[in-house]
């Protein structure tokens, strides 16, 4: 039963229906990107799967069934969404950030150090407010509190958008490394193909709120 | 003489701060200014009169009392604010707590009488001046207290987690509807002391805290309404002017002191739409 699976899931923003029927699996450890025209529906489902919005059908992730609670319920299962934009406190500093949603703290001060070996540009602003830093430092803080945070399942929305190429190799090694230590199962939302399913254990396409019919499903 | 006025008039801004930090409270973790906050601490002082009434020593009533206004506030959070936040514009759940100022103080009126009553002073043996001052440092540690915590403990950091961004919050798990709660908690604990430090000079009855509520506006309003320490600062200036304008300024006396923290409030606006300490959003420019 572990892994998470979802089928026939459904959602919609008032009038507007906006998932049809959505089935997909993440096995054990394993990565899987979504991808998809604008507008497809890929954001909604991560929001379903978190419980930012409404949805119906059937989530369970390792058996548990997900759909139907809060958010913050959903969170303290092990799911950790990082949306598409936010994912910070701006008033916060980088620390207190990296702080809130953390191992508990006798684990905080090495998951740190792990975290700045891929990220120093976190531990040069570390007292700073994270609301002044630049649009790909936030990006990073956002995807940093997900790491520190060791969630079962990592929700990742086009976690490269406004990064640097650099940083975009950087970011997918520690995606990398976390989801090989840990085991962590991701959901991983990208535009740019290439780079995410070098990584990928599998992916789904999604149009119109489906996954699509010619789907390309590759395992490895 | 100035220094007894001026004595005076930080212990009357303590009080006018203790209420402009619980507004500033409820506001941080809801988004919602507690017209009713004034009489939630209304209730308070008389739950301590009554108990110092019927035998309580002063210093065993007070935190009897502070604990039980954090209940009322927890209480007003889960049953009432809970039930009408979700309700479309900003409007409701303000017009919720207008409706709970009018029924508090209809219920104050009705148990315990529109008569004026003597309440104790927490350093009765000491002179005007001298009380007035201990009154505002007693404030300043309860205050400060409060401060320490929500700046150095985990529980503080979640608390200043949910004020800034209750969606990403909840996102890491953050129980928000349970810290809300315990936020307005906190603020009807601290507007408790407003009325218990206030009771003594003004008397108590069911209209004692009307005047001071709008103080605490202007206290809060002068302090950009969602910084902590400017409410704090923002009372004790209330008091102060408010206390020396009634005694130097032969034509505002006793009748007219009451429009000075409107006039406060109207000229902040207008020269510091921010207030003297709110913060500028955190975010580039
Ligand atoms: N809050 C909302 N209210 C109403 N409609 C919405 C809302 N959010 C999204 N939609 C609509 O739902 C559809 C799917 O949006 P969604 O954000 O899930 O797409 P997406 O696949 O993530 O697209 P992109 O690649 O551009 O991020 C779109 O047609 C969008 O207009
Ligand atoms: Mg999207």
């Amino acid at each position: 039963m572990s892994g998470l699976r979802v089928s026939g899931l459904r959602a919609e923003y008032g009038a507007a229906r906006v998932l049809h029927g959505v089935d997909l699996e993440v096995g054990e450890a394993e990565i899987a990107v979504l991808t998809g025209p604008n507008g497809a529906g890929k954001t909604t489902l991560l929001r379903a799967l978190s419980g930012l919005v409404r949805a119906r059908g059937t989530v369970t992730l390792d058996g548990v069934r997900l759909l139907g609670r809060r958010p913050e319920e959903i969170a303290r299962l092990g799911v950790w969404h990082v949306t598409q934009e936010g994912g910070t406190f701006a008033p916060l500093t980088v620390r207190e950030n990296l702080r809130v949603g953390a191992r508990s703290g006798r684990h905080f001060a090495a998951d740190l150090e792990w975290l700045f070996g891929y990220f120093p540009v976190l531990q040069a602003h570390l007292s700073q407010p994270a609301g002044t830093l630049s649009g790909g430092e936030q990006r990073l803080l956002a995807i940093g509190r997900a790491l520190l945070a060791r969630p079962r399942l990592l929700l990742l929305d086009e976690p490269l958008r406004g990064l640097a190429p650099r940083a975009e190799g950087v970011l997918f090694q520690a995606i990398h490394a976390i989801n090989r230590h840990e085991g962590t199962m991701m959901i991983i939302v990208e535009h740019h193909v290439a780079t995410a399913l070098r990584i990928a254990h599998r992916s789904y396409v999604v149009e119109s709120g489906k996954i699509a019919d010619l789907r390309t499903r590759w395992r490895w | 003489m100035f220094f007894q006025q001026l004595a005076e008039g930080l212990g009357a801004g303590a009080g006018y701060a203790a209420l402009a930090l619980a507004l500033v409270l409820a506001y941080r973790f809801t988004g919602i200014v507690n017209f009713a906050q004034g009489e939630l601490a209304l209730l308070a002082t008389y739950v301590a009169w009554q108990l110092v009434d019927s035998g309580l020593p002063y210093w065993a009533a007070l935190p009897v009392t502070v604990a039980v206004a954090f209940t009322a506030g927890m209480l007003t959070e889960r049953v009432l604010i809970r039930r009408v936040e979700s309700a479309p514009g900003p409007i409701s759940p303000v017009v919720a707590t207008i409706g709970l100022y009018v029924l508090v103080n209809a219920l104050a009126a009705l148990v315990w009488s529109s008569a004026l009553r003597a309440f104790p002073s927490p350093f009765p043996d000491a002179p005007a001046g001298l009380a007035a001052l201990a009154a505002a440092g007693l404030a300043g540690l309860v205050l400060g207290a409060l401060a320490l915590v929500v700046r150095h403990t985990g529980l503080g950091l979640v608390m200043r987690a949910v004020a800034a961004d209750p969606r990403t919050a909840r996102l890491s798990g953050i129980r928000v509807g349970q810290v809300a709660a315990l936020g307005w908690g906190a603020a009807s604990a601290v507007g408790a002391l407003s009325g218990v430090l206030l009771a003594p000079s003004l008397f108590l009855e069911p209209a004692m805290m009307t005047g001071v509520l709008v103080y605490a506006f202007a206290a809060a309003v002068l302090g950009g309404f969602d910084s902590a320490p400017g409410a704090v600062a923002g009372g004790l200036i209330v008091g102060v002017t408010e206390t020396l304008c009634g005694t130097y300024l032969a034509f505002v006396g006793a009748d007219l002191k009451i429009a000075v923290p409107l006039v406060l409030i109207v000229a902040v606006l207008l020269l510091r739409p921010r207030g003297l300490f709110g913060t500028a959003p955190v975010e580039r420019a």
